[in-house]
């Protein structure tokens, strides 16, 4: 049902301008901007605590910024009607009372909304829950009500789909084809802006990063960018360490010695660090590949692991 | 708006707490009927024998309140903000008037339990009957002071936004504030929502108050109360 989407006057789907929340003296989001370009999946990540929900509330409108502002489709969100045909959200928890069926729950929203009631049964086929919509929402497991606040967020087949950690409660399968119905809707034109602590499995879907940690940006950026600036990057042995290091930095390239005594080479690939090797004389006795992790960017952006 | 209304009904006719509240009434209504008819001896005043057909306008207020808060108790209240096309402030009206349209309903319940059985146990009592006047009229009184009270309820609940708090302060009020008040200073109590609402139910006679003015009184109370908690509502941030 998706159609291509076309945002007039203004190439990103969502803008975010200096962007400031404040619950009393605590600073929940600080000075943040971003973009969320038109027809692509964007990664809102960062640790528990870091602002991403209330990011998120204040992107689709739910809260008010203490300064800054969102926009979507180039308006400002706060003069925005509420249209479930132009931005679907997904915020935790599902927001179905726990004594209503999910068809009655959706049913509510179709009607609110001014949706036809068919597109209840056809949001519950999509998200696979058409043989639980007569169970009441209480019943469900969390990895249920995921799938219904993802219903809910379909209903209006919407441009741009804001979902706050939508990845939470699902098993492997429904990982999986949350990753393709996301990626559908990419390639169909609507944009797709997510949030997630969970970097690895995300990142398989994002096409785009923002990175915030404590309300504040570190990071945005394309996915690719953001894996080759991780780096992949060459580990070597040679017994003639110092040369080679002088060759790597010669040809542009930077090189650090690891724990275990081997030379870790960023700036340069395997087989560039091999030629030089071997134009020179360098005999290697090891060479390989490491990659570092999206988390150990991600840990390295937002200040450590441990926190 | 009417779709806002609509999406707003299907809410509160899906939860069991709608059948909880009819059957409270009911059971209210009944209660209410034997011990003014049964156990309190001589009914030989009218007042008294309408105090026989008088609803429980509380257990609307409750009605409402609990409906409307538990919307941000369960988070149903954002989603619904979402999808409305209106301002927060238009969807709050659609709920508002979601709860006076289900109290109607509730209150036509109870109102015909209450007529019902009171009636045949009344025409045993002494001194001048009910007339069918009387009786449209103490009816017409409760439909109203059912559905101001639904919606006065609903429009607390969006300002307080928490089941449980609402219905502790309401009780206290009701049950406890307003009785010990009422000794000392009748007329200025007929002048809360829950005296108003007493008088115009029936359940209060005797007083300085008349039944109409105690009607425009719980309907400025439900105005005003209602125009804070849609003002409110556009201002505050939706968890």
């Amino acid at each position: 049902m998706t159609s291509a989407r076309t945002f007039v006057g203004d190439p990103a789907a969502i803008r975010v301008e200096g962007l400031t929340k404040h619950y009393g003296r605590r600073t929940a989001v600080d000075d943040l901007s971003f973009t969320v370009g038109a027809g692509r999946v964007t990664g809102f990540f960062g640790p528990n605590g870091a602002g991403k929900t209330t990011a998120l509330k204040a992107v689709v409108g739910l809260a008010r910024p203490t300064a800054g502002r969102a926009l979507v489709g180039g308006t400002p969100v706060m003069s925005l009607r509420p249209d479930a045909r132009r931005l679907g959200v997904y915020i935790e928890p599902c927001g179905a009372h726990p004594g209503r069926t999910g068809r009655a729950h959706l049913r509510s929203l179709a009607a609110l909304a001014g949706l036809p009631r068919r597109r209840v049964g056809e949001v519950l086929e999509i998200v696979g829950l058409a043989a639980a919509a007569q169970r009441r929402v209480g019943t469900y497991s969390m990895g249920m009500r995921q799938r219904l606040g993802l219903a809910a967020a379909l209903l209006g087949d919407p441009e741009i789909l804001v979902l706050d950690e939508p990845v939470n409660g699902l098993d492997p399968q429904g990982i999986r084809w949350l990753r393709t119905l996301l990626r559908d809707r990419a390639a169909n034109g609507g944009t797709v802006l997510l949030s997630s602590h969970m970097l690895g499995e995300a990142a398989r879907t994002v096409d785009d990063v923002i990175m915030i940690d404590r309300g504040r940006l570190v990071h945005e950026g394309a996915i690719r960018d953001l894996e080759r600036s991780g780096g992949s990057v060459v580990v070597v042995r040679t017994a003639d360490a110092e040369r080679l290091s002088r060759l790597v930095a010669a040809a542009g390239g930077r090189s650090t010695h690891d724990d275990d005594g081997g030379l870790v080479i960023e700036g340069l690939d395997g087989a560039e660090v091999a030629r030089l090797a071997h134009r020179d004389g360098v005999l290697l006795e090891e060479i390989g590949h490491r990659t570092a992790s999206l988390e150990d960017v991600f840990f390295g952006l937002t200040g450590g692991a441990d926190r | 708006m009417r779709q806002l209304v609509r999406g707003e009904l299907i809410k509160t006719v899906t939860t069991r707490t709608l059948l909880g509240f009819a059957v409270g009434g009911v059971a209210f209504a009944v209660l209410n009927v034997l011990v003014v008819t049964v156990a309190s001896g001589t009914l030989d005043e009218v007042a008294e024998k309408e105090e026989a057909l008088a609803g429980l306008p509380v257990l609307l207020l409750l009605w409402g309140l609990v409906g409307a808060a538990g919307e941000y108790r369960h988070r149903t209240a954002a989603p619904a903000a979402l999808v409305g096309r209106r301002d927060r402030g238009v969807v709050l009206s659609a709920r508002i008037a979601a709860y006076a349209l289900t109290g109607l309903l509730l209150g036509t319940l109870t109102t015909l339990v209450s007529v019902g059985l009171a009636l045949p146990l009344l025409s045993d009592q002494p001194g001048p009957g009910l007339t069918s006047g009387d009786v449209g009229a103490v009816v017409a009184g409760n439909l109203v002071a059912f559905v101001l009270s639904a919606v006065l309820g609903a429009a607390l609940g969006a300002l307080i936004r928490s089941p449980v708090l609402g219905v502790v302060v309401l009780l206290i009020v009701n049950f406890a504030v307003v009785p010990l008040l009422s000794d000392a200073w009748e007329s200025g109590v007929n002048l809360t929502p829950f005296g108003a609402a007493g008088v115009l139910s029936r359940m209060t006679h005797h007083t300085t108050l008349s039944v109409v003015a105690a009607g425009w009184v719980l309907a400025a109370w439900t105005v005003a109360v209602t125009l804070v908690a849609v003002l409110v509502e556009r201002r505050r941030d939706l968890a």
